[in-house]
């Protein structure tokens, strides 16, 4: 008997119902619309794209090792000896400490990390959901999820390769979807679509959304993690997505112009773009880019070190708790930590620090009744 | 989960009849750390606009933090009945405890202070810090009289010096370097030691001072109940000597004090910076005796590269709590 899709899934071009077949899935409308791949992955993308924080070459001989021995010796042998500083970010479960902002539930909710790269956040959240669909484009990052999941025995975590513009499930389907670190990269996405790409990232940053707010039920949530375009970071000089320092504090007509001159490969993408379309915004950026996006209810929170590590998480719908941390942890001593202590007080006190943090945790819910 | 701290606080204060705040915030604190993602998520809960925290509440991250969480909230509990009216004000008071999504959580009422992380910041900063220092080991010994127990040996509440030595052992100390360490250590961990109830993890992260005075004592989830009276102010005076000791500044101040409080346990720094003490760390009780014989004889170079590489270890453990950003 064919195995059947999960019930969230759906066709990816109508949101229609599937039916399973032999080694597929087929949508009445639009017939088959996904395939079974060797690990049990339902591939609705089978473009060959990647991107990551690793060169391929790496990442294969990553997949090889896991696929001989453990996904832990994987990393133990291929990814430590060449990048010592990826072994936290791919897979420690403190990376999705996010997850305390919303109210999950493990008996009920069901999830969809969008994006979900080597799945540190999808197995970071598995012990407090039902489910978690691990969504990714790429697929050499979709196989390590499926390895990590079956040699660990977790089948809370789903795997399905998907075009993060065109994600297969079920308007209505899902409790939480969580967009850490993707929402900048969706003016890139689609490159190669008919007619070409929008000039304005911002509408496939807003398409993208919209999409999310439809496959949420009513009153689910959106949990966002990104940068600040005005963060400290950026104003230290801390490149930005495209490889380049100071495009995010420019005006977008100025960081595209300089990204034309100046462009280099991103250490993401491994590409050349010669077009700023990795567009963050600001403190009162994002809550009207979710809102014209159809969602409500924004919370806005500092990721401190950052959205990748969050430590600590500060609401910042007032200043009490930012003023109260700048009390309670001081910056490490040395000759001008007076002066930086009383900066940051400063900061906090006047409420600028919320403008300038250099990473925030957004949560939206999709307006409607919460269940 | 931070709505339902939120129901939980609400009902708690409704409770105690007091007034509902308009919004409560809840802000995650620390305990993300890569090396060991703790045992519990901290949270300080701020009513309306509040600068300073209302509560303090910890959700347990798995199974171990459960029994963590729930021991902190016995401890708590029993401590307050026990030490009388002036001492239990120091410790913060229960306001909830329970599940969030199968995990333990326990609420208390946050107590106002600063926690100050630079007692010992070269000689200025000791100086400066001298009363407050003071008044903590004040409320060690006040916490001492009102807890006292049968004494006590450091075998018993360490463990077996075979056993310690045998872990030093399988962490690459040398051998030579754990006979002269043996000598020392092995007879001090058969005296009797005068004991009491411990805090367990007392160093100045965990001390509220409002100007000179301690406003409270937190993170009592390790408490020991029958432990030598040294054990907390061992630990204490070992972070300031450690830390002074690492950045090589307000070292003669920190040798002092840390020589005057060590005592018993004084090996050599340089055995034991050969000894390649790197062990374990299972007990924190157990590095602080260890480590504080470094300190008792640290004065040349080696010895003192020897205690900073301890210190360091030392703050590794403590950046757990702290976010990433170290400690001191």
């Amino acid at each position: 008997m064919p195995l059947a899709p999960a019930p969230e899934l759906a066709c990816p071009r109508c949101s229609g119902h599937l039916e399973p077949g032999p080694g597929s899935a087929r949508c009445s409308q639009h017939g088959e619309v996904a395939r079974l791949d060797p690990h049990g992955v339902w591939v609705f993308d089978a473009s060959d794209t990647y991107w990551g924080e690793v060169d391929r070459g790496l990442m294969q001989r990553v997949l090889a090792t896991a696929r001989a021995h453990t996904w832990r010796a994987a990393l133990e042998t291929e990814l430590r000896p060449v990048h010592p500083g990826l072994m936290n970010y791919v897979h420690h479960p403190a990376r999705a400490d996010w997850h305390v902002l919303l109210p999950l539930d493990r008996e009920h909710t069901v999830a969809l990390d969008v994006g979900a790269g080597w799945g540190a956040n999808s197995f970071g959240i598995a012990p407090h959901v039902r489910r978690v669909f691990a969504a990714e484009k790429v697929a050499e990052r979709v196989e390590w999820i499926a390895l990590r999941a079956a040699q660990d025995g977790i089948s809370s975590v789903i795997p399905v390769r998907a075009d993060l513009q065109s994600l297969p499930f079920a308007p209505g389907s899902l409790d939480v979807v969580v967009v850490n670190g993707v929402l900048e990269w969706a003016g890139l996405a689609d490159p190669n679509a008919p007619g070409g790409r929008p000039a304005n990232p911002r509408l496939l940053q807003e398409r993208f959304l919209r999409q999310l707010a439809t496959l949420l039920r009513p009153g689910g949530w959106l949990y966002v993690g990104i940068e600040n375009r005005f963060g400290h970071m950026f104003l230290r000089g801390a490149p930005d997505h495209q490889g380049l320092r100071y495009t995010s504090l420019m005006p977008k007509p100025m960081a595209r112009a300089y990204t034309w001159l100046r462009a280099v490969a991103s250490p993401r993408t491994h590409h050349v773009e010669r077009d700023y379309r990795t567009w963050i915004y600001s403190f009162t950026g994002y809550p009207a880019l979710l809102e014209r996006c159809g969602f409500t209810d924004v919370q806005r929170y500092a990721a401190v070190p950052g959205y990748n590590v969050p430590a600590v998480l500060v609401p910042l719908a007032t200043r009490g708790p930012m003023r109260y941390l700048t009390q309670r942890v001081r910056p490490a001593a040395g000759p001008r930590a007076h002066l930086r202590r009383r900066m940051s007080q400063v900061l906090a006190d006047t409420g600028l620090e919320a403008w300038l943090t250099s990473c925030y945790a957004l949560t939206a819910r999709r307006p409607g009744r919460d269940s | 989960m931070i709505e339902r701290i939120e129901t939980e606080l609400r009902a708690a204060w409704s409770r105690r009849g007091e007034p509902a705040p308009r919004r409560v915030h809840c802000l995650k604190f620390g305990a993300a750390n890569y090396a060991n993602p703790g045992t519990a998520l901290v949270f300080f809960a701020f009513r309306d606009a509040a600068a300073q925290p209302a509560a303090v509440v910890k959700v347990a991250r798995d199974a171990a933090g459960d029994s963590a969480v729930e021991r902190e909230v016995e401890s708590v509990q029993s401590l307050r009945a026990r030490v009388g009216a002036v001492l239990a004000r120091l410790i913060p008071e229960p306001l909830a405890d329970g599940a969030v999504n199968g995990r333990a959580f326990g609420a208390w009422t946050a107590l106002g202070g600063t926690a100050d992380l630079h007692h010992v910041d070269g000689p200025r900063g000791a100086r400066r810090s001298e009363s407050r220092i003071a008044a903590a080991l004040g409320f060690l010994r006040d916490l001492q009289r009102a807890t006292p127990a049968a004494p006590v040996r450091a075998a018993e509440c360490i463990g077996p010096w075979d056993a310690v030595r045998a872990e030093l052992a399988a962490a690459g100390s040398t051998p030579a370097g754990l006979e002269k360490l043996a000598a020392v250590a092995a007879a001090a961990w058969e005296t009797p030691w005068p004991a009491a109830l411990a805090h367990g993890d007392f160093f100045p992260g965990n001390i509220l001072f409002d100007a000179r005075q301690v406003t409270g004592v937190v993170d009592w989830a390790t408490v020991v109940l029958r432990a030598p009276v040294w054990l907390d102010s061992l630990g204490y005076e070992l972070s300031f000597a450690l830390h002074a000791l690492s950045r090589g500044r307000g070292a003669e101040t920190a040798e002092r004090r840390a020589t005057a409080a060590l005592g018993p346990f004084a090996a050599s720094g340089t055995e034991l910076a050969a000894a390649g003490v790197d062990a374990g760390w299972g007990s924190a009780a157990r590095v602080l005796a260890v480590a504080a014989g470094a300190v008792r004889e640290t004065r040349g170079g080696a010895a003192r590269r020897g205690v900073a590489e301890l210190w360091l270890r030392l703050l590794e453990l403590e950046a757990r709590d702290f976010g990433g950003r170290g400690a001191p």
